[in-house]
Formats: structure tokens, C-alpha cells, sequence
């Protein structure tokens, strides 16, 4: 029975939609500013590091992802320094004193999620902006939904424009969610990441 | 036959001239290396590399450079010839790309 979920404000990150079309490792330099759990859109730290698990490149710990920022993708699941699956990394966490532990992160530029809009002051993404970009909306230092431990990171309504150097572009509402009504504003939309690292002619990071 | 995905990784060894990637180097981006007429010698396998004096974070640069290959100990100016997980950043099937 499918359920009108734009009714509940329930946000999960940004979660793979359809065929998961690449994962790949990453590290977390010991304690971390922000925290990480699956959902995170996260952006690459720019250094490799040194890890029990080979030579990883980092991600960014310190700031919350912001426009105009080639994004690396969204983490899928989170393991500490050992490699033993974590609910989320809080932040802080010290690991083994060189990394805070692992993130393993859906990475194909082109890799289809769905995300759940926020409320933009309790305005719906109108019919006619489905096809525009959108900035994401993330708490401070990305804290998660502890009890889930679920990313509630969300797609930023009023940040809706043809922009290009916004970081997501939107594709079409979830099939069982009811779009554009401004009491029930919570619809998930499918979309993917606009300003990838990994897309075509993008600057390299230090 | 060519492998012409534009989001396709590949492996590749640095020339580490003059010195080896750097470790904050590692995410950037980089030229590719020919020798003239690909010459092949014996075993006819391509010369191209990473030509590692040109990592920066410049868009316009071949390749971007995603992590050291598992098994190779990077930035190390005395062994440099590490193989490196990249992808073509300037691809003629990506986005906003004149044609030919």
C-alpha cells in the first residue's frame, strides 16, 4: 500500500535510488569537528592518509557541506579504525590517534539518490521548480538522528533555482509522494549531485 | 577498443619526475606523460604516466588522482614510480564538452 510519506517529516540523508553504481573507501582523520552517518553527502578532504587499510583518501571533517562545492558522494555505511561497522561516527571520535575509522561512500557521479525536502518555511517545491537545483540543508556538524543513527540531511526547498553551482539536481518526486502541497511539504524527491568531484573538467582539491 | 566511459577508473604509474606525488597532492589533479611516438619497446604496452610535476588543483588537467594503489607506498622521492586509482578529467563524452 504505498503511503504519501510528504505527510511525515522524517529525513534519512540521501540514500542510493536504483542500481548502486559504484562504492568506494574512505578515511576520517582522528576527531573529527562533524559527525558522519549514512546519508551524509560529504566532500573530499584533499589529502591521502595513511590507514590499516592502505593509503585512503580523506574527507573533509571540518565544515558542513556548502554551495558551490563539488560533492563526493553519500556515505553508505560507517566503520570505526578496525573496520567493525559503527551506527555513526560521533564527532570527535579519536579512532586509533590517525584516523577516526572508515566511510564508505556511493561515489559515481552519476549514482541516483533519494532525499527528503525540508519545509522551507513550510512551502512546498513547487510543480514547476522539479526540474531545478537545490542546495542541501544539514544540521550543525551534521548531527544525525541519534536514536537511528540516520544522516538528517535534506534537500533545501527555498534554495531552488537553475543555478549551476548548486549541489543537487532534482529529477522527480518519490512515486508514492504527493508533490507541491504546502501542508504536507515533506516529499522525497529522486535527484543526484549536481557539482560531483568526480564530473568532467572540476578543479582537484589540496 | 577503447575504454571510453567517461566515469571509468583506471591504474596508472607516476614518472616521479622531478620528485614523487605528496600526500596532500593526492586528490588533485594531473597531466599525462607520452613518450614521443609511444614508443614501446619489447613488450608494446603503452609509455604513458602520470606526469607527477604537474599535480595541482587546476580544472584543465587530465586526470584527478583518487588514492595510491593498495599494495605501493606513495610520496617517496627515492621510489616514486607509484601506481595511482585516477580518472579522466577532461573526458570527450563529459558535460559542457566541445566537439571535435
Amino acid at each position: 500500500m504505498p503511503k504519501n510519506m510528504a505527510l511525515y517529516d522524517a529525513s534519512f540523508g540521501f540514500i542510493p535510488y536504483g542500481p548502486v553504481l559504484r562504492v568506494q573507501r574512505y578515511a576520517v582523520n582522528t576527531a573529527p569537528v562533524l559527525n558522519f552517518s549514512p546519508g551524509d553527502v560529504v566532500l573530499p578532504g584533499g589529502a591521502i592518509v595513511s590507514t590499516p587499510k592502505g593509503y585512503l583518501m580523506d574527507v573533509l571533517d571540518a565544515v558542513v557541506i556548502v554551495t558551490a562545492t563539488p560533492a563526493l558522494g553519500a556515505i553508505t555505511s560507517v566503520e570505526d579504525e578496525d573496520g567493525a561497522p559503527l551506527q555513526y561516527m560521533a564527532a570527535g571520535r579519536v579512532g586509533n590517534g590517525t584516523i577516526a575509522g572508515y566511510l564508505m561512500i556511493a561515489d559515481h557521479p552519476d549514482q541516483i539518490y533519494l532525499a527528503q525536502e525540508d519545509d522551507g518555511g513550510s512551502v512546498a517545491i513547487d510543480l514547476v521548480d522539479g526540474s531545478m537545483n537545490a542546495d542541501i540543508a544539514s544540521a550543525t556538524v551534521d548531527a544525525p538522528n541519534t536514536e537511528t543513527g540516520r544522516s538528517t540531511q535534506q534537500i533545501d526547498s527555498s534554495s531552488i533555482a537553475t543555478t549551476a553551482t548548486l549541489t543537487i539536481k532534482l529529477i522527480r518526486p518519490h512515486e508514492d509522494d504527493i508533490p507541491a502541497v504546502d501542508a504536507s511539504p515533506y516529499v522525497r524527491w529522486v535527484c543526484q549531485i549536481n557539482e560531483h568531484h568526480y564530473g568532467d573538467t572540476i578543479v582537484g582539491v589540496t | 577498443m577503447i575504454a571510453d566511459h567517461p566515469d571509468q577508473l583506471f591504474l596508472a604509474q607516476e614518472d616521479g619526475a622531478t620528485n614523487a606525488i605528496d600526500l596532500n597532492e593526492g586528490s588533485m589533479n594531473a597531466n599525462i606523460l607520452s613518450g614521443t611516438l609511444q614508443a614501446t619497446g619489447s613488450t608494446y604496452r603503452s609509455t604513458q604516466q602520470i606526469d607527477s610535476d604537474t599535480a595541482a588543483n587546476t580544472a584543465a588537467l587530465n586526470v584527478k588522482l583518487i588514492r595510491p594503489h593498495e599494495n605501493d607506498i606513495p610520496a617517496d622521492d627515492d621510489n616514486p614510480y607509484c601506481r595511482w586509482v585516477c580518472t579522466l578529467n577532461e573526458h570527450f563524452y563529459g558535460d559542457t564538452i566541445a566537439g571535435v
